[in-house]
């Protein structure tokens, strides 16, 4: 659900660039990015193990 | 070559640009559906980071689709997102080539052309970011950008662009249903469970 939303914001932002609203689809466009950080965050549970 | 042949050669690769993103992402549906593999959540962070990357060409196009002229400031800002979603990508794709990066580590998914998904997508955002440095050194205040591309081939970029986000879109609420976060190694499509 929380990618599908994310997907959302991102079909959000598209449409909003359709409009010429620039700090609208700006605003969506940071909302996206700190969102999909977020959601990496949420997923980047463990630290890397890497012993070459 | 004149300044006004450069600005509407940068907009025609803005075009190119998101035409070939959107290829890439065709692709990775090709890989999901054709060869049955069911993308992890990094490799869904990655799609959704490919399009915040060509939000700002896209952005562009549709500026230029509706007003024919395109200003610096407004040029600037497009290959400015390019850039932050190109980073923010890259960052999520070196994160998965480091969970893999071990000897004898098989990677996640197949190999296509010799590399997994997650290390062409760095190409991919190394590349996005290659273009949009090379647009912002050329552009010039003083020259508005006209569009040259005939208006029904950006029509048809921007319809491939809403096309490729409401797929995906689709795409990873049939993997995910309703659940709020993907499974760390999804097999099955959650929602048809």
């Amino acid at each position: 659900m929380a990618a599908s939303v994310i997907f959302l914001l991102l079909g959000a932002t598209a449409l909003s660039g359709l409009q010429n609203r620039r700090w609208v689809t700006l605003t969506l466009f940071f909302v996206c990015w700190i969102a999909i950080a977020l959601l990496f965050r949420h997923h980047v549970t463990e630290r890397l193990d890497i012993s070459l | 070559m004149s300044p006004t042949f450069l600005r509407h050669l940068s907009y025609g690769t803005a075009h190119l640009t998101v035409v070939v993103v959107c290829g890439v992402l065709f692709g990775a549906f090709v890989v999901q559906f054709g060869l049955g593999e069911a993308p992890c959540p990094l490799c869904i962070l990655l799609r959704m980071a490919m399009i915040l990357a060509i939000m700002g060409p896209a952005w562009m196009i549709a500026i230029g689709h509706r007003r024919e002229k395109i200003d610096a400031d407004q040029f600037t800002t497009a290959f400015g997102m390019t850039v932050l979603g190109s980073v923010l990508g890259a960052a999520i794709s070196i994160r998965q080539i480091l969970l893999h990066i071990e000897p004898g580590n098989p990677g996640y998914g197949s190999p296509v052309f010799g590399l997994h998904l997650y290390t062409w997508a760095l190409l991919v955002f190394v590349a996005l970011l290659l273009d949009a440095a090379i647009h912002l050194i050329f552009v010039r205040e003083d020259v508005p950008i006209v569009p040259k591309p005939p208006r029904l081939l950006s029509k048809l970029v921007l319809w491939l662009f809403g096309l490729i986000v409401f797929a995906n879109a689709a795409a990873v609420f049939a993997e995910a249903g309703f659940h709020w976060f993907l499974p760390d190694n999804p097999t099955e499509y959650l929602l048809f469970k």
